[in-house]
């Protein structure tokens, strides 16, 4: 499952590389950061691998598709109900979700 | 089945349609099952006993042996003649114009040793063995199993179970067929494909970024997981079934 968030930005327009910088916070709390760089040094590099494995099974992606590049941070502490959990993302904005 | 001599029978049933219980009555089966057994015995094999039927072989009973290769068949199953041994044996058999009318529907990749030559009767009659090799159920042909499915969904018109026609779809080829309805579907047009396709490049087809959590849910502990795990554990999707 996966929360979108609703800030959409031109991918020309923000460093998705080293320069992101994304914290993940529990329940307002720092729980991890990274930066874009822990997806394969940059997350365009990841979905362009992608790409390529794709092709060796005549595959490609299309448009209007959602990629999912990889995390850029290990999985936080398991989750309970009531928590909130945020990813706010240096330039790109953010995204929360909370948990019933 | 009508005795047209004392021994001589002529089939006048249409047995794609009979179901188990018309299957049991069938004398024929009752007639054949020693011989089938001793057959089975002797050889150490599986044995089936088929006839033909709208230009496919239909089984009608089958002895398996144990701690054999197992066999995909059942009795009721319909497979081509072509490539199965039982249809092989019943095409040498046949009249060299039905031989003909068979190889002229096209034959369907299947087993190995399926190519017209070596079925026609002369050297398999000769012989008095057909021979397949390998265990496995016929192929099944991709492209026209994604094209009948696309066609019932066009014309709102549901089609007969697939794995009731086509015994060699397996879950592989199931998931094949999926693969080529979907890319027909899409149409291959505008689509973003490799090799050679850099950081740029996927950033120049990319529309916009957006800041998202995957939310997992894993069965295996402390996150000690390999990719064999998680390919297993339904790839850690978190579903919210699970609670």
């Amino acid at each position: 499952m996966v929360v979108i968030g609703d800030t959409e930005a031109p991918p020309g327009g923000v460093d998705l590389g080293e320069g992101l910088r994304v914290t993940l916070l529990r329940n307002g709390e720092e729980v991890s950061a990274g930066t874009g760089a822990a997806v394969l040094g940059h997350p365009a590099k990841a979905v362009a691998w992608l790409v390529n494995k794709l092709a060796e099974y005549g595959e490609g992606i299309g448009p209007g598709e959602l990629v999912m590049p990889g995390a850029v941070s290990a999985p936080t502490a398991q989750l309970s109900p009531g928590d909130e959990v945020s990813a706010v993302c240096d330039g790109l904005g953010s995204v929360s979700v909370r948990f019933r | 089945m009508k005795p047209a001599s004392s021994e001589v029978f002529q089939l006048g049933l249409r047995l794609t349609e009979l179901d188990e219980v018309a299957l049991e009555s069938l004398e024929l089966r009752e007639i054949a099952r020693p011989l089938l057994l001793r057959l089975a015995y002797d050889l150490g094999e599986t044995v089936h006993m088929a006839i033909v039927e709208s230009g496919r072989a239909v089984y009608v009973e089958k002895v398996d042996m144990p701690n054999m290769i197992r066999i995909y068949s059942a009795v009721g199953r319909t497979v081509p003649l072509h490539c199965t041994g039982a249809g092989k044996a019943l095409l040498a058999f046949s009249p060299s114009a039905f031989q003909e009318a068979i190889i002229a529907q096209g034959l369907l990749a299947a087993a190995v040793g399926s190519r017209a030559g070596t079925y026609r009767s002369p050297p398999l009659r000769a012989r008095g063995v057909g021979v397949v090799t390998g265990a496995s159920p016929p192929a099944v042909d991709v492209d026209e199993l994604a094209a009948e499915l696309l066609a019932a969904e066009a014309g709102r018109a549901p089609v007969e179970p697939l794995s009731a026609r086509h015994p060699g779809l397996d879950v592989a080829s199931a998931y094949r067929v999926q693969g080529e309805v979907i890319r027909r579907r899409l149409g291959s047009g505008d689509r973003l494909r490799g090799p050679g396709v850099d950081a740029a490049a996927l950033l120049a087809a990319t529309r916009h970024v957006v800041p998202s959590l995957e939310i997992i849910d894993s069965r295996i502990v402390d996150w000690r997981i390999a990719l064999v795990d998680t390919v297993a554990d339904k790839r850690l999707l978190g579903d919210g079934r699970d609670r």
